[in-house]
Order: structure tokens, then C-alpha cells, then sequence
């Protein structure tokens, strides 16, 4: 950019230029997946008249997200946006409980297989600053408690019974009970390939119950690992707090 | 620094040119360049030439320098001179080889005072002058000794004061200020003698007059281009002096305006910026308080 100034006077006129480059950071656009198997297990004693206990098998899960863009240079990455998620997992979910007030059988023992898939959002998700090149990448898992309480019925609804919700960190669902959150360190050496992956394994989070009505028991068990892929599929310039980014090649999660 | 350069005419140059075989002539000219931080134009010429016994040496010169720079206030000094001064010598009919040597010359000193308005143009100059004409007669003998029949020295000195010049304009009646005769000469002449020289006395006067204001007009003209359309007079610092920009974020640029001694300028600057935007569009640097600017790269990367 160039700045230049003029003026006149009766002592003459004055022309100044001052050029000033101005910095692009060169940001890599990477795919990024994880693969893995975990666990959730969660006993929230009784809470709005019904127990309810859940133990959620991930025999394996995927999610991936579009774009992740990371800066070539090794620096920081910087709060952006990246657009689209996508995940599945497979596994066994199983719940037991009693419904104290919707009158059921009382105790229930259901299982069910865990089949999910979730399509890309059109939603565009936030990725948080995280600083010396690190990403995190979140799970989150939350069992039923989002939805209003008196509406929930076990059993009937797998994909409430208990629901693992891979997400960037940050965006997640409204509520969870557990997260855990791994973080994934790139290097400048790794950012020289198209593709590579790095194993990484969830860190526990401090518990969190959520307080619906009344004081109650719960715990919660989140574990997971993975591997997480990266393919690199364009890149970018940053421009302030956005991105303008050229694809060498269609994402490969869209 | 002077550079001279001679322009001689030889006897067979002369004879092919057509020039009787007695006479020759010979011109040597110095040119004079203008002091460290004035502009204009300066030269002296002599020459000399001789046709059988009869001799003639003629000098003019002129100068007008002005400042490069206009100073506080607009002004633009200069100053000048012209001169030219003619000696025929020419044997004497009769016995005792007498020669009569006539020398006429005439010198004008003159200063000069611009006046440059807030749009950097020159709107017009002053010119005061004195030009002193003077005339002589002596007659000579063979060992320099002066004779009978040498005439009184003749001189006339002229106080011109032009107002408002504008260069490549004609002088007119509105520009003259003053104009004083203040030496007539001798009263032991005749009226017809006075009328004779009085004449030739302005004839010449009013051409060196004409041969220093071309001068003036030529060094105010150089000095404009250099303090206008050169704009070299003036400078103007960045602070920072280097500085990297990230685009979409904006940064702040100090602006203040020198002269050539260093000393700041108050000046109103207009801003204008190309890959990025710049506010405020104008601002005023004065003696301490520099003018601010913020700059703000385009979001977009160039295409």
C-alpha cells in the first residue's frame, strides 16, 4: 500500500510517498477427519422423576470438517471459519432406568445399535483460537438432557437415547454433560505434505451436570481416541479476520 | 566555477569570409554559475578587433541570481548586473601620432525580490536598479601622455524601481515605482552635447535594463521549476519511516514537512492512497504538531 501526501505553500510544494507492504499470511486449507472408538457413560441418578443410565459403545467414529485452515509459517492459527461437518459412528448404545413419572414399566433395559450419520451443516462453524499452531478438536457427549425435560422417552429414540456430537470446539451442542477436548499440534515440517495424520486421544474435561429442577447425582465418563487426518486441498491469504482461499481441488468431505 | 570558451576568427578565416586582409577579431566568453542554493544565469564576453590602424574592445556582461528556495513569507531574493563598455581608438589626422581613444560604458546593479503565493506560483517581482552611464573622450600621445582636446567624463546615473514584473510580460507604465536621474553630469558642456549623451546614455541604459530583467525572468522561471514543479524545496517525513501493514487493520502515520535547513514547514497536506484507503483525506503539520494519518490495507489481496 502507498500513502502519498501533497500540499502547497508559498514556501514551495511538497510530494511524499510512503510504501508499505502489506504481510499475507499463507494459510493452508486442510480437510480434517478423525477416526477412532470411544466410550460414554453416563449416571445421572434421578432427575425430573425418571433414573436414567446410559453406556454408549463408539466401536468407530468419523467426523470431518471441511476446512481448516492453518497457517503455513508454523504460527498461530488464528480465529477463522469453516464451513460444514459431517459424522458417523457405529456401536451399541444401552440405557437403563425407571420412569417414575411417565408411568411406564418403571425400570426399562433397552438397547439399541448406534447408527448415525449426520450430513454436512450449511451452518458455518467457529473454530477458537488456540494458539502455537494447535487446533482443538472436541467431542461432546450429552444424554438426552437437551431435550425438555417430561418429553424424553428411552428407548424410543436412538438418537436420543445418547448422543456422542463430534464438533469443533466451541460450536458444540446447546447442553453436554461431557466433553473432552484433544489437541492436535501441527508443524511446519507436516504442513509440506498434502496429507498426514496424527494420533491424539481425548483429554477428560471437569464434569459437568446439568441442574434441571432439583439437586441431583450424576457422573459422567468420556473417553476416546483417534487419529486425525489432514489433506490439504487449497489455500488461503488472510485478510484481517477472513480468508480468501483457492481450491486446488473439491473438498473432500462436501 | 566560470567556463570559458573562446571564439577567434584567424586572418584566413577572415579572408574567406570576405573580410578586408587588415582586420581580425577574437571573442572570449566566461559564463558564471549562480552561488550554492540560487538559480540563474550569468556571463561576461569581451572582445576585439581591429580594422588597419583603428581598434575597438567591447565587454558585456550580465547576471541575475535568485534564491532556489523561497523563504518565509513567500519571498524570493535575487540580485544582479549587467554592463557593457565600448573603447574605439582611432589614429588622429596630422603630425605627432595621437591616438583618440572614446570609451562609453555603462554598469546597472540591481536587486531583486519575488513573491510566491500560497499555490507555489510566482506572482510577480520587484526590481531596483542603479545604472550609471559614463563617457569619455581623451586623445593620447605615442607614450600615453594625455593631450590637448581630451573632453569632460560624462556620466549619468539612473534609480529605476519596477513593481509587480511578471515574467514574459511586457513592462508597463503601472510597474514603475520611481524613477530619479541622480547624476546629470558636467554644466560646462554644451545643451547639444547633454542631448547627445542624454540619448545614447538611455539608449543604452534602458538595454541593459532589458538584457537584466530577461535575466530575472529566466532565473524566477528556473527557480519556480524547481520549487514548484520539481518540488524540491521542501521534504516531508514519515513516521514511521517503514512500517508493514496487515490488510483490514488500520495504522497511524505521522506526517511533517522540511525545508532544505531542516526547519518544519506548516503546511496543509492532501492524502491519497492506492491499495488501501487513508483519513483523513487532509491535515495540517505546523512547526511542532505533525499531521496524522491512518492507513488501512484493502481487505481483498491484489489480484
Amino acid at each position: 500500500m502507498t500513502l502519498a501526501v501533497q500540499g502547497t505553500s508559498n514556501r514551495g510544494r511538497v510530494f511524499g510517498a510512503l510504501t508499505a507492504p502489506v504481510e499475507t499470511t499463507a494459510v493452508a486449507l486442510y480437510a480434517v477427519s478423525l477416526t477412532g472408538r470411544g466410550s460414554y457413560r453416563s449416571d445421572h441418578g434421578t432427575i425430573d422423576s425418571y433414573d436414567h443410565h446410559a453406556d454408549v459403545t463408539m466401536e468407530r467414529f468419523t467426523t470431518s470438517w471441511q476446512a481448516v485452515p492453518l497457517p503455513v509459517d508454523g504460527g498461530p492459527v488464528l480465529e477463522s471459519q469453516f464451513r460444514g461437518s459431517a459424522h458417523e459412528m457405529t456401536g451399541t448404545a444401552r440405557s437403563t432406568g425407571e420412569d417414575v413419572r411417565q408411568g411406564e414399566d418403571g425400570a426399562y433395559d433397552c438397547t439399541a445399535p448406534l447408527r448415525e450419520a449426520v450430513s454436512p451443516g450449511d451452518h458455518l462453524l467457529d473454530v477458537a483460537a488456540a494458539g502455537g499452531g494447535a487446533l482443538a478438536l472436541t467431542l461432546e457427549g450429552f444424554h438426552g438432557l437437551s431435550v425438555a425435560p417430561g418429553t424424553w422417552s428411552p428407548c424410543s429414540r436412538s438418537g436420543t437415547l445418547a448422543n456422542i456430537t463430534p464438533s469443533p470446539t466451541g460450536s458444540g451442542a446447546n447442553d453436554f454433560d461431557g466433553r473432552t477436548v484433544a489437541r492436535v499440534t501441527v508443524t511446519p515440517a507436516q504442513l509440506q505434505h498434502d496429507e498426514f495424520t496424527v494420533p491424539l486421544t481425548g483429554e477428560p474435561l471437569p464434569e459437568r451436570c446439568l441442574t434441571v429442577s432439583s439437586p441431583f447425582y450424576c457422573t459422567h465418563s468420556l473417553q476416546w481416541s483417534a487419529t486425525a487426518t489432514f489433506v490439504r486441498y487449497g489455500s488461503c491469504t488472510r485478510a484481517g479476520s477472513r480468508y480468501f482461499c483457492t481450491l486446488d481441488r473439491l473438498p473432500p468431505f462436501s | 566555477m566560470e567556463r570559458l570558451s573562446r571564439v577567434g576568427r584567424s586572418a584566413a578565416r577572415d579572408a574567406a569570409a570576405g573580410v578586408p586582409a587588415a582586420s581580425a577579431s577574437a571573442t572570449e566568453s566566461t559564463t558564471v554559475e549562480p552561488p550554492a542554493g540560487h538559480v540563474g544565469e550569468g556571463a561576461t564576453s569581451e572582445g576585439d578587433g581591429r580594422q588597419g590602424a583603428s581598434r575597438a574592445a567591447a565587454t558585456m556582461g550580465q547576471r541575475a541570481f535568485v534564491r532556489e528556495c523561497p523563504l518565509p513569507g513567500g519571498e524570493l531574493p535575487g540580485d544582479g548586473a549587467a554592463s557593457m563598455s565600448l573603447t574605439i581608438s582611432h589614429p588622429m589626422p596630422g603630425p605627432g601620432r595621437r591616438t583618440a581613444h572614446v570609451t562609453v560604458a555603462g554598469r546597472l546593479d540591481g536587486k531583486l525580490r519575488g513573491h510566491v503565493g500560497d499555490d507555489a506560483r510566482l506572482r510577480h517581482y520587484d526590481l531596483d536598479a542603479t545604472i550609471e552611464m559614463t563617457s569619455h573622450g581623451r586623445v593620447l600621445g605615442p607614450a600615453g601622455l594625455e593631450h590637448r582636446g581630451t573632453g569632460p567624463k560624462r556620466s549619468l546615473a539612473i534609480e529605476v524601481a519596477l513593481r509587480g514584473i511578471v515574467p514574459g510580460t511586457p513592462i508597463a507604465k503601472r510597474h514603475f515605482d520611481a524613477l530619479q536621474i541622480r547624476d546629470p553630469g558636467p554644466r560646462d558642456v554644451e545643451v547639444r552635447d547633454h542631448v547627445a549623451f542624454a540619448k545614447g546614455a538611455l539608449d543604452q541604459a534602458m538595454s541593459m535594463l532589458a538584457l537584466f530583467r530577461g535575466s530575472a525572468d529566466r532565473a524566477f522561471e528556473r527557480a519556480e521549476r524547481s520549487y514548484h514543479d520539481g518540488a524540491s524545496c521542501l521534504s516531508a517525513t514519515f513516521d514511521p519511516s517503514a512500517l508493514s501493514l496487515q490488510r483490514g487493520e488500520p495504522r497511524q502515520v505521522a506526517v511533517t514537512v522540511a525545508d532544505r535547513e531542516g526547519r518544519r514547514v506548516a503546511l496543509a497536506l492532501a492524502a491519497s492512497a492506492s491499495g488501501g484507503s487513508v483519513a483523513p483525506p487532509s491535515d495540517t503539520t505546523d512547526g511542532t504538531e505533525a499531521a496524522a494519518f491512518s492507513l488501512t490495507p484493502d481487505d481483498a489481496p491484489a489480484a
